[in-house]
């Protein structure tokens, strides 16, 4: 009877999934593969023949390892720190460096231009300090704005690397640790031999979102005019898409890195579960910190937060600045950019538009997340971990893949999901849910398996059928961690970038993150209105963020998991 | 009549599998009844399937004259008592009790009344507003058996109820539960693997082997006359000896009696207790023997008269444990109770066994 209801609910979900989601990213393959007589390579080949999109491509590769590279170098030492010491504040820095997750890298780019430019804060610093010649300033990003994006992916994508080998090492049999100390190994060899290759599956994990993400970054690129990258050049060439299937065969080209890389991580050191325990008898013992070096671990975290935080606060300022060019701070401080914002047309439908589409995305994603991780963990119908490996291939496919997908798609298949207004509300919602059912699934399926099907067996045999079971017991367990998800899920579809760069069109459909990249091409204050309105999603999404984190406890970093 | 009445069921798992194999039982209304056996013999699916938790592949349950086989769980009224408690963490304490009585549809004075004598009844008054958490392991085992009871069920089952508490509290608790069953007057079944907890509270013992019901009866049967060799020995200790029949010594009403002689010559003598087997002159056969009911003796009886030497001496305080060995080279366990006489490794002895405490089996 369960197995019956089971296979409905996997037959729906995958047909959704089938639909929204491989159905665009095959149609991109098809396009980018077929000529006039079938199969052909050649779209490809004028793709790898042009230096433009192969220097694009090339770039873009560049940007996803360097960033991923940096990424590790700030994520690693805080990660083994956070899982062998006490530190004093380690509880409150331990969130706060999650903070950067709450701004999309691409408006803080507006805000570190403001800081590294070449009329900006530091080098007005400096030339106060007589250290620059204020007749001939540096531009910090000019000179490499490669540096500048992966500086902001690094910064955006640290906390997702953070979690991800945290979770790892405290699923990590502290005996396995224990019993290399045991034996006499040092506290560097047991690191070595025994800590890192247990925590590969993690570390790769983890690692890969990043490449993924910053390989095909849109944002940050665009706002630092970085335009000799593949996801630029996909983005200018939606403007002409009949006819032209040389952006296809790009996106089918990023499509397939990321893919390879995504399996990779996967097939190597996937389901490698060797030295983890589900609930591990004996905890970790963390040693606790005490005096100078404690205050060091913490000031290691400080200083990664502050760095983080820099364009974060360089957006805070510009929201308020009522001039700020070439000094230090703003030389005046106004409301201004708030009010205007709020009576602005376009920022104020934003919000609007965002809430809607990220609640309704949020909405579909907890019953469809739901019932898909009932199914994955309470069935035992065939092909479960299939559905289960499906529901995560969202995270490996690049955001910017599916808009385009959805993009061809609106004048073609998709045609009536878009109004006759061009109302991309529905597009949005479904990209939304779609790149977002991960984390849901992610986090209904780690309730699921912490709560022993025992509890509910327990309240049937009390007389509760099963709908009341369900009601009484099953989903107060599970509830946390399905809030915590769908909170993750409603703050990512807010701060989305590429679905809604590409897919909303119309001024009245624009939800925030178009609003705010709208807003930065406007002449006059546009970028102190797109900066007051990254402030208001700001708040808004550590909000989101922190009670997501304060439900879900140390549970928190398993929802980045591949 | 009978309470409880389980009829040629069957469940595998997988084709590899067979947990129950063509189980039959009757539990009689008001019986304690204990389901024994090592774990994976199949005890805790035959409870899950009569709880419903399981369905067999065939077979049917009947609840008295009903047939529950494809009745769901939550309309069975049977509570059950599970290994690990179950106690949802989300609720109080008695919030857990009263959950059951909300499900019946019980509200408003009846609820508390019952939630509370329910919780007296265990001796956990004053606890109802607890969090599990706060409960000790043996608070929680309580506090789960006051929410089966509580509903007051046709049956009770419980699985293991005590295997997760100490090894005194565990004593304490398996006297309170025989109490509390007999009170409420209800029909039970218990499953351990503690052969000592089960001949000490059942009424009743199945003892299940690879998923067949090797023996059925009260403790003392099952204790003193074993049918199988498995029963014997997962009983508790036992000296096994081989032999071939020489001699039909009785075959009336009262019971089947035969003697072997084993190929040192003793003479083996014994009740046979496997019902419809008769073991003919020549047939190979065991005799089984408890530590305790042989003793030293060599007063020249020679019917279960084995001679040997002391190998070793364990002292356990009420008991002396002998370990010896026989002229015919098979390893014996002797227990003797609080003697005045002890015997030094190596001493020559000889034991000897009373007929009607041995038991004739198959080999």
């Amino acid at each position: 009877m369960n197995n019956r209801r089971a296979t409905i609910i996997t037959v729906i979900v995958t047909l959704f999934f089938g639909v929204f989601f491989l159905y665009p990213v095959i149609d991109i393959l098809k396009v980018a593969f077929t000529g006039d007589e079938g199969f052909t390579w050649d779209y490809v080949f004028t793709v790898f023949a042009n230096p433009n999109y192969l220097q694009g491509l090339w770039n873009a590769f560049l940007l996803g390892t360097t960033s991923t590279i940096v990424t590790f170098l700030i994520a690693l030492p805080l990660a083994l720190a956070a899982y062998r010491w006490v530190f004093p504040g380690k509880k409150w820095l331990s969130i706060l460096i999650l903070a950067p997750l709450v701004l999309p890298p691409f408006v803080g780019a507006v805000g570190v231009k403001h800081i590294l430019g070449v009329q900006g804060a530091l080098n007005a610093l400096l030339i106060d300090f007589g250290m620059m010649d204020a007749a001939a300033p540096t531009d910090w990003l000019g000179k490499s704005k490669f540096w500048g994006v992966v500086m902001m992916n690094a910064l955006h994508l640290y906390p997702i690397l953070f979690m991800n080998v945290l979770a790892a090492l405290n699923k990590l049999d502290p005996a396995m640790e224990q019993a290399a100390q045991n034996l006499g190994a040092s506290p560097w060899k047991r690191f070595r031999k025994i800590t890192m290759p247990l925590c590969m599956p993690g570390i790769f994990a983890g690692g890969a979102i990043v490449f993924i993400w910053s390989f095909t970054e849109l944002g940050v690129p665009l706002v630092f005019d970085y335009t000799r990258v593949a996801p630029v050049q996909i983005y200018d060439g939606i403007k002409d898409l009949s006819g032209n299937p040389t952006p296809y065969a790009l996106v089918a080209v990023m499509l397939v890195i990321s893919l390879v890389v995504f399996a990779v991580s996967k097939l190597l050191l996937g389901k490698n579960n060797l030295g983890t325990s589900p609930r591990p008898k004996a905890r970790y013992s963390q040693k606790t910190l005490t005096g100078p070096q404690g205050w060091l671990v913490s000031g290691l975290f400080m200083l990664v937060f502050v760095i983080a935080a820099v364009p974060h606060f360089g957006v805070m300022f510009l929201s308020v600045s009522g001039d700020w060019y070439g000094t230090i701070f703003p030389e005046s401080m106004t409301m201004a950019h708030y009010s205007e914002g709020l009576g602005h047309p376009v920022v104020v439908g934003s919000i609007k538009n965002s809430l809607v589409y990220s609640l309704g995305a949020t909405f579909l994603n907890v019953i469809l997340g739901l019932a898909i991780a009932w199914v994955i963990v309470r069935s035992t119908i065939w092909g479960r971990n299939v559905v289960d490996a499906l529901m995560m291939l969202p995270l490996a496919v690049p955001g910017l893949v599916l808009a385009f997908g959805y993009r061809a798609l609106s004048e073609g298949s998709f045609s009536w999901l878009v109004g006759a207004t061009g109302d991309p509300m529905f597009l949005l919602i479904l990209a939304y849910a779609v790149r977002r059912l991960p984390f849901v699934v992610r986090a209904a399926v780690a309730g699921l398996q912490q709560s022993d099907p025992v509890l509910e067996e327990a309240a049937m045999t009390m007389g509760a059928s099963p709908k009341r079971t369900f009601m009484r017991v099953g989903l107060p367990l599970i509830g946390s961690s399905l809030a915590a998800g769908a909170i993750l899920a409603f703050a990512f579809a807010m701060l989305e970038v590429s679905d809604s760069l590409i897919l909303a069109q119309q001024t009245e459909h624009y939800p925030i993150t178009k609003a705010i990249y709208a807003l930065l091409s406007m002449l006059g204050n546009g970028h102190e209105v797109a900066a007051a309105l990254g402030v208001w999603a700001m708040a808004f999404l550590a909000v989101a963020i922190i009670g997501a984190f304060v439900l879900l406890g140390k549970k928190g970093g398993g929802m980045f998991k591949l | 009549m009978d309470a409880i009445r389980v009829d040629r069921l069957k469940k595998t798992y997988g084709k590899e599998v067979v947990a129950l194999d063509d189980v039959s039982l009757r539990v009689a209304e008001g019986e304690l009844f204990f389901l024994l056996g090592a774990s994976g013999c199949g005890k805790t699916t035959l409870l899950r399937s009569i709880a419903g938790l399981e369905k067999p592949d065939s077979g049917r349950i009947y609840f008295g004259e009903r047939n529950i086989t494809d009745v769901p769980t939550h309309k069975r009224e049977a509570a059950m008592m599970f290994q690990s408690y179950a106690l949802w963490p989300h609720m109080t304490v008695g919030e857990n009790v009263a959950f059951g009585l909300e499900e019946r549809g019980i509200d408003g004075d009846e609820l508390v009344d019952r939630t509370l004598e329910a919780l007296k009844g265990v001796q956990l008054e004053g606890y109802e507003d607890r969090r599990i958490d706060q409960l000790s392991g043996g608070q929680q085992q309580r506090v789960a058996l006051a929410r089966a009871l509580v509903v007051r069920p046709k049956c009770l089952l419980l699985d293991e109820p005590l295997s997760n508490l100490d090894a005194q509290l565990r004593v304490e608790m398996r006297g309170e539960i025989r109490r509390i069953v007999k009170e409420y007057g209800l029909t039970a079944v218990y499953v351990t693997h503690d052969q000592e907890e089960a001949l000490s509270v059942a009424d009743k013992i199945a003892v299940i082997h690879k998923g067949k019901v090797d023996q059925v009866g009260t403790p003392e049967e099952i204790y003193r006359e074993p049918q199988t060799k498995h029963v014997a020995s997962f009983m508790g200790e036992v000296n096994f000896l081989k032999g071939k029949v020489d001699w039909i010594v009785r075959d009336n009403d009262e019971g089947y009696v035969v003697r072997a002689i084993s190929d040192a010559g003793e003479i083996l003598q014994g009740k046979v207790t496997l019902p419809g087997w008769k073991p003919q002159v020549g047939d190979s056969v065991v005799a089984a023997m408890r530590p305790e009911v042989v003793r030293f003796d060599d007063s020249g009886d020679v019917i279960n008269q084995i001679q040997g030497k002391v190998l070793q001496r364990v002292y356990q305080g009420a008991t002396i444990q002998y370990l010896m060995k026989s002229v015919e080279g098979v390893y014996l366990q002797v227990a003797v109770m609080n003697p005045g006489k002890l015997r030094e490794p190596g001493d020559a002895v000889t034991i000897i066994a009373k007929q009607q405490d041995v038991v004739i089996l198959k080999p």
